[in-house]
């Protein structure tokens, strides 16, 4: 019906007034084919046309003036039913080809300009539309002079929101019938139509916008907002057209990229959409102007918004300003900014970061900033938390992140965040003590450690002697805070403070720090070795001089050691074990008065107190042993006058009385000889001893080896023959010539029969005189262990005597164990020669036998 | 980790510290080693507390502090310092100088010592030092700041310590009371104000209810 309406529009009005005089036959050929589309063929005029032609075959021409006579009938026009009516006919036409020229083109636009409300509305058929689209769509990508006018009316009245509704309605026609899409058709400066693309450059600003770009972003400005929520609009139909010319000249004016944030922001929050290839158009070189633009501007919250809808893989250097503007956002209004929904909903896409390396490396003070203790704001602090661990992940390595910087690898370092980063943020003096509350369970604290850490060899030099105090307690605090932190945390941060602690406070002078820092053992096994070996530097080093505090802390800290069975303080041991000559010089050196006195005292009461609870606790014996070796080795090398008299006595009574373990006093007596006679026999000289005698013992002061040999002078020789009878005078001078046996002169054989007679004797005077039978077992054994009475040596008769009666005195006694001991040590030091050791052995042997 | 066989003997030793823990926390179990329940969330959070309240965050600073106890540095020091200065002082002399404080802890501090300046001459406060000393122990052992054997092997030397500066339970208790006074302050009893919390003689009253075998035998 509406081809047949439109034929009998084109038979009635425009058939009549066709004149066919003036037309060339080729012009008459395409006449021919108009009215055979047009479905005219039974007029008057198609019956002389095809008389004229005949059958010749020509090639059509629809010239100008053809189209003239064609499309030139403005008549029409005047009724708007009949206009479109006539307009939607000529799709026939136009598929062959036959377009109306330039000035017709004119009057069918005026004609729409006034028709388009006609058009929207319901005087016409849905059907009749569509056909007017669809011719409308021919005429713009076909190659016509009315291509480029028709495509620019449809344009500036799609984009022309002073009539919102036609502009609507043109926007939805453009999208359902593609027409300003793909290409259009324009003349060259050659008068030829050419084929141009709808995408935005320079000659497509110059043919719809009078090479105005203004005019055109003005425009694109004023209708990116407009749509209705969920359908397309205008942005649709420009979609296709943006370019890297576009946002080349969004680059060189940067005026208009932050005015087209202003829009873009509008459309998020109008049509609900997020505009992601115009937010992130890009030029040819890969620069994103309206993303760089967002560093030039005071933010608010749409900039928030609009930059977190960027593209995540714009190169980091294109969007660290604008990172940074966001950070400072978040920090104005004294971080309240945070509770905005802006926030939320859209500024945390921009911390979805999946590592370090994409955060921009300023923003580590952010995280101080957001999560420090003076925040209270719990969901705050655990989403800033969250984000920054990646800042952690190397924390087992103990390893600085990799962040960005200027879009480049940047590796953080300990020096950079404390001193650019954080130092104007916080002091390390005002900072610290805040931090300390929250313990190492506190990523902030982690990643503090892990700068001081990173940071500790230069430490020391940059803070002042204030601030070195705060920094101590801080990571004191920090390790003890450790112990309640899951394991892998605990581990690593005692760790790290440890390293820190030692590194920094290598050489501090106060011991209170040296003691706290070694007790740091005590956190994780990991670092037992090194807290022990600082303590051991500080406290037994023979680089450094020997200071009175040191020794004094030496025997304070024995208390401790004593206490706890030698599990801490375990320096103690060392210094017990290795420092006993060079106490002995210092003392020897210098004159301090009591102070020798006062240790060698403190000694002998924890060796008393260790012998006498080895009982119950097996390690006491060890510890008395090594105090035992300490005194001697203290004891060796002092010089008598240095102990007062009544501690030289308060230790002779000790290592002669019946308290003391076999062993500790075979270890001291010798040691305690020439103390004893300094202050004691030298009285007793005078009354007893020859002038010539006491000569000799004024040497002994100087060489105490010579003294065994002295003292054994004295006893005078009794013959020991089958008719003495065993008396304890009598055993006293075996002692002495056992002890001697080297320049008695006396054969062993002497001694040996004598003894074996009188077994039951020897055997019952021991038991009832318990300092004789100290001496008896203690001359055999040193007997035992002498290495001129070794197997093989000239005195190994005594040697075997020594033995075989060391056996059979000392054997189920209660000293048999401490012996077995001391014997099995003498015999695994390796000190001895084979036979000798294998004969310590043996006796050990026959002794537990 | 209360594995360790609590024997009569350690028993008595522990009881050094019962007034003391009694004091701080009425639910504590004088017969176990720590008082405190290790297994108890709450009673670990009070020892914690109470610990880092005597400024003990390690093993080492128990130690410190156990050997400033032992050594007398904390209290017997200076209660001896104020009584000797006022032992060669006559009533008017000793007022005139306890009229001259302006501080109630001063005053205090003065009273006792004015009270005790003779008795306590020679014991000093070592009672109640020592009575702190195994508090802190046991307070410590809770936390592993120190092992059992360490506890037992202090204990022991501790109870040779106070047997040869007391004769009873009850001058070692009166000993305790008045150090806790001179450091603490006159524990006046006011119900009203903290109900639940005992002066250190009502708690002695009560532990002599609740353990009449206990006190007995020194």
């Amino acid at each position: 019906m509406n081809n047949a309406s439109a034929s009998a529009l084109f038979n009635d009005r425009i058939l009549p007034k066709l004149d066919l005089s003036d037309l060339e036959t080729a012009e008459q050929q395409a006449l021919l084919q108009v009215l055979q589309l047009m479905n005219a063929e039974d007029s008057p005029s198609y019956l002389e046309l095809k008389e004229n032609l005949g059958n010749q075959a020509i090639t059509p021409d629809f010239s100008a003036a053809l189209s003239q006579q064609i499309y030139q009938h403005p008549e029409i026009y005047a009724d708007e039913a009949q206009g479109f009516d006539w307009v939607a006919s000529w799709l026939p036409l136009l598929k062959n080809g036959f377009f109306p020229d330039e000035q017709h083109t004119e009057k069918l636009l005026e004609f729409l300009y006034f028709g388009l409300a006609f058009l929207q509305s319901e005087k016409i058929s849905e059907e009749r539309q569509a056909q007017v689209f669809e011719v409308l769509s021919v005429l713009i990508h076909s190659q016509s002079e009315a291509s480029l006018p028709v495509a620019r009316f449809l344009l500036h009245r799609a984009f022309d929101l002073r009539d919102y509704q036609t502009s609507h309605f043109l926007v939805q026609q453009c999208l359902s019938f593609k027409l300003l899409t793909e290409t259009y058709f324009a003349k060259d400066e050659n008068e030829v139509l050419q084929e141009f693309p709808f995408r935005i450059n320079a000659i497509f600003v110059e043919h719809f916008y009078t090479g105005s770009w203004e005019l055109l972003l003005e425009s694109i400005h004023q209708v990116l907002p407009v749509s209705i929520p969920g359908k397309p609009g205008a942005y649709e139909v420009l979609k296709p057209w943006l370019s890297e010319e576009l946002a080349s000249f969004y680059a060189a004016n940067e005026d208009w990229a932050i005015h087209a944030h202003q829009r873009l922001v509008e459309r998020v929050l109008f049509t609900e959409d997020e505009s992601f290839e115009y937010l992130n158009l890009h030029t040819a070189a890969g620069k994103y102007p309206l993303i760089t633009a967002f560093a030039e501007k005071e933010w608010d919250e749409s900039d928030v918004l609009l930059f977190s809808l960027k593209d995540k893989n714009i190169p980091l250097a294109q969007t660290e300003a604008g990172f940074y503007k966001l950070q400072d956002w978040l920090l104005a209004n004294k971080g309240t900014n945070f509770n905005r929904e802006a926030f939320d909903n859209y500024g945390k896409a921009v911390f979805a970061v999946n590592s370090a390396r994409e955060l921009p490396v300023k923003s580590i003070s952010l995280w101080f900033e957001m999560c420090n203790a003076a925040q209270k704001n719990l969901r705050q602090k655990a989403y800033f938390n969250e984000v920054f661990s990646h800042l952690l992940t190397d924390w087992q390595t103990k390893k600085m992140p990799v962040m960005s910087k200027d879009g480049n690898a940047f590796q953080v370092t300990g020096m950079y965040v404390l001193t650019h980063v954080l130092g104007e943020l916080t002091s390390l003096k005002d900072g610290l003590p805040a931090y300390q509350a929250s313990g190492l369970a506190d990523p902030l604290n982690q990643f503090l450690l892990l700068c001081l850490y990173d940071f500790r060899s230069n430490l020391k030099e940059q803070i002042s002697e204030e601030r070195n105090a705060v920094l101590y307690d801080y990571l004191i605090s920090i390790a003890y805070s450790a112990r309640e932190t899951k394991p892998y945390l605990r581990e690593t941060g005692v760790q790290l403070c440890v390293e820190i602690l030692t590194t920094v406070y290598k050489h501090t002078q106060t011991f209170a720090q040296v003691n706290e820092i070694a007790s740091l053992k005590n956190l994780h096994s990991s670092v037992v070795a090194q807290c022990e070996d600082f303590a051991k530097f500080h406290y037994v080093n023979d680089e450094t001089d020997l200071t009175p505090q040191i020794i004094q802390n030496w025997y304070l800290f024995l208390n401790e050691y004593y206490y706890s069975l030698g599990k801490e303080f375990l320096w103690v041991d060392a210094v017990l074990k290795s420092q006993g000559a060079r106490l002995a010089a210092y003392f020897n050196a210098e004159e301090k008065g009591s102070f020798p006195d006062e240790i060698l005292y403190r000694l002998y009461k924890f060796l008393k107190m260790c012998s006498k609870g080895s009982d119950s606790y097996s390690e006491l014996g060890s510890i008395g042993s090594a105090i035992a070796t300490h005194i001697s080795h203290v004891l060796h090398d002092l010089k008598p006058e240095k102990l007062s008299k009544n501690v030289v006595k308060i230790l002779y009574d000790y290592i002669n009385g019946p308290e003391i373990n076999a062993f500790h006093q075979m270890q001291l007596e010798n040691e305690i000889l020439p103390f004893y006679a300094y202050y004691f026999q030298e009285e007793k000289t005078t009354k007893t001893l020859s002038e010539e005698e006491d000569a000799a013992l004024e040497e002994e002061r100087i060489d105490d080896d010579v003294e065994e040999e002295e003292t054994a002078k004295e006893p005078a020789a009794i013959a020991f023959d089958s008719e003495t009878p065993l008396s304890k005078e009598v055993l006293e001078q075996v002692i002495v010539g056992l002890s001697n046996y080297q320049n008695s002169g006396i054969a062993s054989s002497v001694y040996q029969t004598f003894l074996a007679k009188n077994k039951a004797e020897l055997k019952a005077l021991l038991e009832e005189d318990t300092a004789l039978k100290m001496n008896m077992y203690q001359v055999l054994y040193l007997l035992i262990i002498d290495l001129e009475a070794a197997p093989g040596s000239a005195y190994e008769a005594y040697g075997n005597l020594g033995r075989s009666l060391f056996v059979t005195l000392v054997k189920g006694s209660s000293m048999a164990l401490s012996y077995t001991q001391g014997l099995e040590m003498m015999a695994a030091s390796g000190a001895y020669p084979e036979k000798l050791t294998q004969a310590l052995q043996h006796v050990v042997t026959d002794l537990n036998a | 980790m209360n594995t360790e066989e609590i024997t009569p003997q350690i028993q008595k030793q522990l009881n050094f510290s019962a007034l003391l823990l009694k004091k701080h926390s009425n639910e504590v179990d004088l017969e176990s080693w720590f008082g405190f329940n290790p297994m108890n969330e709450w009673h670990i959070k009070s020892a914690k507390r109470l610990l880092k309240y005597y400024g003990i965050h390690s093993g080492l600073h128990l130690r410190s502090a156990l050997f400033e106890y032992e050594t007398g540095m904390r209290v017997s020091a200076p209660f001896e310092k104020l009584a000797a200065s006022l032992r060669l002082d006559t009533t008017s002399s000793f007022e005139t100088k306890y009229n001259a404080l302006n501080n109630v802890t001063q005053e205090h501090q003065y009273t006792l010592a004015w009270k005790y300046r003779f008795s306590l001459k020679d014991q000093k406060l070592k009672g109640y030092e020592l009575a702190k000393y195994v508090f802190l122990m046991r307070l410590g052992g809770i936390l592993n700041y120190m092992e059992f054997e360490e506890i037992s092997l202090r204990l022991s030397d501790v109870e040779a310590l106070l047997k040869n500066t007391f004769d009873s339970w009850g001058a070692f208790h009166r000993n305790v009371c008045i150090g806790d006074e001179f450091i603490n302050g006159r524990g006046e009893q006011d119900l009203s104000s903290y109900p639940g919390i005992l002066t250190l003689w009502e708690c002695y009253q009560r532990m002599h209810i609740n353990y009449p075998h206990w006190f007995k035998e020194w």
